[in-house]
């Protein structure tokens, strides 16, 4: 019976520092997502001049997945009259579209370019883009950097805690 | 259908999607019978709302009724004019850029809106507008049969060919209006029992005829008719003779050179042009440069000019190609 238990508990101690190490290994896969849907965007919106609210429809509709969910999300709030367009683009939260695997805060580069192209001129629509990229591409290297540590030591972590509750309980 | 219901509300909810969400309550308290009148909705950052109604003006009080005095109106502020303005470029300022370089912005459904404010100036030409104070929503309407009057003067029934016509007049007096029921009923072949409806391309350069909301029209311009959304008119004549074949080209408010030679064109290729222009008369419209040219060409059949005199879409002259009246005074398009 105690081997049992014992076997439980390393089992659910393990899973659970997995668990913690996927969402590391999901990070950066993520923010791979929001950085391919922004690229897409940019040529949506430089060579086609697409309207923001179709653009985010047809690159979500492309993507698919939940990238592909969050911007045709956003693309619906911008068409419904009820709120300011700030307000209305925070209101789509990132975090719940990807379940917990991003932050709201990670969407702000992709937000704040929205903002910048809003008032910007076909000339002058370069420079958000590369800034949002230039913003997105750091935090991706964050995050790999991040998930190459965390990861691996969430594992070991899980494992460990395992075998100390283990040992406690014996 | 949208814009082009008979309805008042759904041809005001594209104008109405786009204010914030007080000022949409007040339009919504409106009665059916004044907006039926409604033909303008004028926003002035600091003051009263504004509409312009068929025969007078008003100003929108709280609660949502008219008011003569605009100290009851009720105040547009300048964020309120921002969020319109957000709204109306779908905030994309990049994808209405030239139109309103131009000055205006069109709305889906036809809708145009005005814009009035700080001139940015480039090499002596208006780049854009920065500080916007004032805007203008000109409410875009369908009238079916708003061309019965003038159909038959725009077919040659010996030749059993469409007649090249422009419809001169002021403006707001039911120019685009003509032009969209002209597209249609050719397209629909309403023009004798015995003919055919004609292929007919409408080139929307400011998507006023169509009413165009990505790139489908929100007009009823029947089974034969093409469009061409916002495409510039002189381009868009010269694509359409090439590769459409048509019968009948349709266009807005031609003015400039390259808009006389591609109307020229089309009619050296055998292509009829239904076209408008902005003018008190036809003698006014000749003076303006590069038209004179265009009249003694002969490039149009027909010329017709309308005014407000009963209502908008009053026909007051059809004249022939030389310029001598076929018709004169009084008749109403719708």
């Amino acid at each position: 019976m105690k081997v049992v238990g014992a076997a439980l508990v390393m089992f659910a101690c393990t899973l659970l520092g997995f668990r913690v190490a996927r969402g590391y290994r999901e990070r950066p896969k993520a923010l791979r997502q929001l950085l391919q849907a922004l690229i897409e965007l940019q040529s949506e919106i430089e060579y086609h001049a697409t309207p923001m609210p179709q653009a985010l429809r047809a690159v979500g509709t492309r993507l698919g997945g939940w990238c592909g969910g969050w911007l045709v999300e956003m693309a619906k709030v911008l068409t419904e009259p009820a709120h300011a367009p700030e307000i209305a683009l925070q209101s789509v939260s990132l975090a719940s579209a990807t379940n917990g695997s991003l932050r709201d805060e990670d969407a702000e580069p992709f937000l704040r370019l929205l903002r910048s192209i809003a008032v910007a001129d076909r000339d002058h629509l370069q420079q958000p883009f590369l800034a949002a990229r230039a913003d997105l591409e750091a935090a991706i290297q964050a995050a790999q950097e991040e998930a190459n540590q965390g990861a691996r030591l969430w594992q070991y972590l899980g494992a460990l805690a395992g075998v100390f509750i283990v040992l406690l309980l014996l | 259908m949208s814009a082009a219901d008979s309805n008042p509300r759904s041809a005001l909810a594209q104008v109405i999607a786009v204010m914030p969400r007080d000022m949409a309550r007040l339009f919504q308290g409106l009665g059916d019978d004044l907006l039926h009148e409604l033909e303008e909705i004028r926003l002035r950052a600091g003051q009263p709302l504004e509409l312009c109604l068929r025969q007078r003006s008003a100003f929108v009080a709280e609660g949502g009724e008219l008011t003569s005095s605009p100290h009851r109106g009720v105040r547009v502020s300048a964020d309120e004019l921002a969020q319109v303005l957000q709204r109306l470029t779908q905030f994309s300022r990049y994808a209405v850029e030239e139109d309103a370089r131009h000055g205006y912005v069109t709305l889906p459904g036809g809708h145009r809106v005005g814009i009035a404010g700080r001139a940015v100036v480039e090499a002596g030409r208006v780049r854009a507008f920065r500080h916007v104070t004032s805007l203008n929503v000109r409410i875009s309407r369908d009238h079916p049969g708003a061309a019965s009057a003038i159909l038959p003067v725009l077919y040659d029934r010996v030749s059993r060919r469409p007649l090249s016509a422009l419809i001169v007049s002021p403006p707001q007096c039911g120019k685009t209006t003509l032009v969209r029921d002209v597209a249609r009923r050719f397209s629909y072949g309403d023009l004798a029992p015995d003919h055919p409806g004609l292929k007919v391309v409408v080139i929307d350069e400011r998507s006023e005829i169509a009413g165009s909301v990505d790139g489908i029209p929100q007009f009823d311009l029947g089974p034969r008719a093409d469009v061409l959304d916002g495409c510039p008119k002189a381009e868009g004549m010269m694509m359409a003779i090439r590769s459409l074949s048509p019968h009948v080209v349709v266009t807005d408010e031609i003015g400039r050179m390259e808009d006389a030679e591609a109307v020229l064109e089309a009619s050296l290729a055998g292509v009829a042009v239904v076209a408008t222009a902005h003018a008190a008369s036809l003698d006014a419209w000749r003076r303006r440069p590069w038209m004179e040219r265009l009249f003694a060409s002969h490039a149009f059949d027909r010329y017709v000019v309308l005014s407000r005199r009963r209502g908008p879409g009053t026909v007051e002259a059809v004249l022939d190609a030389d310029g001598r009246p076929l018709r004169r005074g009084g008749a109403e398009a719708r």
